[in-house]
């Protein structure tokens, strides 16, 4: 009964991405070219990818400053017997991130804040926040007490066990929150268009090749195949570092 | 925090405004929200293809997960891994690839046409992962030999599975169905390249913040859709929580 779902597969999610490697390596023509590349390889182009990276390094240092207190506090017991609370903090991702940055955008008004760098860094960390706390979250609350409960009866203090024990143990967490967070703010244009003044991102230039003044297929499929690989390197890097993380689709799916 | 800007848009689309200061309250924006056509269209023009779609993919996520879960380990493996891609890719390289597949296959004489037709399908195939990854652990925990009694007493493996095997799932499908409608509700990169002339929320919000043409009767429908889906996920997890704990004490006193 699967079989119809693998043809599906390769039809709608094999094909198309080697008709975008097609696109890649062949010039408006339809000769075979490495134009396209040449083209994302400029100094121009890399300054933007640099200027991207950048970006979402810095929503995810956000995002981590943010969530690992939240994810620390809401994974002790006491506050939080029934999970509930949890739910609250993931629960806004459930609604479509542009009417979020409509509401944070009203925010900005309502303060008077205008637009730029900082207003979209800032847009960009709320949206990917509960992606940061949910894994973290997940990690500590498997975190064997007695190992703290060991570490405290061993005479280190509070401070000290959450340095040499807590922390070191949740990093596979915070590691795939940050793959979590990185990877797709790396893409998104959406937010740094709307609320970072003349701000110019990675996704936004492929979006431009397909969308918009600068119309190339050939050069924005290349672009889209250098997403791609990072997309790849950063799962290939996930997949070693936490084999017993849950995997994107859980964490997006673990709330029904 | 989480909630500060959404409790804002609130205050500002139930309130009057004038060059963006509060004046006193009104609900005027949530009145021309109604008589906005292009807005209405846009709402209806998103539930449609959520439902539709997560139909769709519901229907083929739960037979290919039953599928799945007799396959041989190889087939499963390569199947799996494929399964995989659409949901770790950027959605701006998946958008893209649909786009530019439906370019190719026009050109080799085969017209989809752009609109309903590619935005189904591309919703479709996105969220069936999502779909099998819920069905598929509840499949784990069935009874097997439910079902073979059911070939025993003279069932057929079509009707086994439609009478017998689909009512065991039907709560997972149900949950694979709901994070389907989510999933496509919160699209906006793969509706940009594949929408054809059709709107939804998201590309009107994304219209009007881009354009500068923000009406306070947006924010007064998104106000409105978030107050509904926020009480829609709090009543499903309430509820899930209360079965669990009934579940637990029940296990309890089995113990």
């Amino acid at each position: 009964m699967a079989l119809p779902y693998a043809v599906l597969l390769v039809v709608f999610v094999v094909v198309p991405l080697f008709i975008v490697l097609c696109y890649a390596f062949t010039a408006s023509d339809g000769g075979f070219s490495f134009d396209g590349f040449t083209s994302v390889f400029t100094r121009n182009r890399m300054a933007i990818l640099w200027e991207s990276l950048k970006f979402s390094f810095f929503t995810t240092v956000i995002c981590f400053a943010v969530a690992y207190p939240i994810a620390f506090i809401l994974s002790n017991k006491k506050f939080n017997r029934s999970g509930v609370l949890i739910l609250l903090f993931v629960l806004p991702m459930w609604i479509n991130f542009l009417l979020r940055m409509l509401a944070v955008k009203t925010v900005f008004d309502f303060f008077g804040v205008g637009l730029g760098y900082i207003p979209a860094l800032v847009g960009s960390a709320y949206d990917f926040l509960p992606f940061m706390i949910l894994p973290i979250y997940t990690t500590l609350c498997n975190i064997d007490k007695s190992l703290t409960e060991a570490s405290a009866d061993l005479g280190a203090g509070s401070v000290r066990t959450f340095f040499r024990v807590t922390l070191p143990l949740s990093v596979p967490g915070v590691l795939s929150g940050s793959i979590m967070v990185f990877m797709p703010s790396l893409s998104s244009f959406a937010v740094p268009q709307l609320l970072g003044l003349n701000l110019r991102l990675f996704g936004e230039m492929i979006d431009n090749q397909f969308i918009g003044s600068a119309q190339n297929y050939n050069i924005g499929s290349a672009m889209s195949f250098v997403m791609l690989a990072l997309v790849g390197l950063s799962m290939f890097i996930a997949n070693r570092v936490s084999k017993k993380q849950g995997g994107i689709a859980e964490a997006k799916g673990g709330l029904w | 925090m989480m909630y500060a800007p959404i409790a804002v848009l609130i205050i500002y689309s139930l309130s009057k405004t004038q060059n963006g200061k509060i004046t006193g309250f009104s609900l005027a924006a949530y009145s021309d929200m109604f008589g906005d056509a292009k807005l209405m269209t846009a709402v209806l023009n998103t539930f449609v293809l959520g439902l539709v779609s997560a139909a769709l993919a519901t229907l083929i996520g739960t037979f290919t997960a039953i599928g799945l879960f007799n396959m041989k380990k190889s087939g499963r493996r390569v199947l799996s891994a494929g399964n995989q891609i659409t949901v770790v890719n950027a959605d701006i390289v998946t958008g893209i690839a649909f786009f530019l597949l439906f370019v190719f296959l026009r050109n080799v004489g085969i017209p989809i046409p752009d609109g309903w037709v590619t935005l189904i399908i591309a919703h479709t195939v996105i969220t069936v992962p999502y779909v099998i990854l819920t069905v598929l652990p509840r499949l784990r925990q069935l009874n097997p030999n439910v079902y073979e009694a059911a070939l025993d007493l003279g069932a057929g493996p079509w009707r086994a599975t439609v009478r017998v095997l689909l009512p065991q799932l039907f709560g997972a499908m149900l949950a694979g169905f709901a994070l389907a409608f989510t999933l496509s509700l919160d699209d906006f990169v793969i509706a940009r390249y594949n929408k054809g002339g059709v709107e939804t929320i998201s590309t009107f919000i994304y219209g009007a913040l881009r354009s500068k043409g923000l009406k306070n009767s947006y924010r007064a429908m998104s106000a409105l859709l978030f107050v509904v889906i926020l009480a829609l996920l709090i009543t499903v997890n309430l509820f899930k929580a209360w079965r669990q704990k009934i579940q637990n004490k029940h296990d309890g006193k089995k113990i």
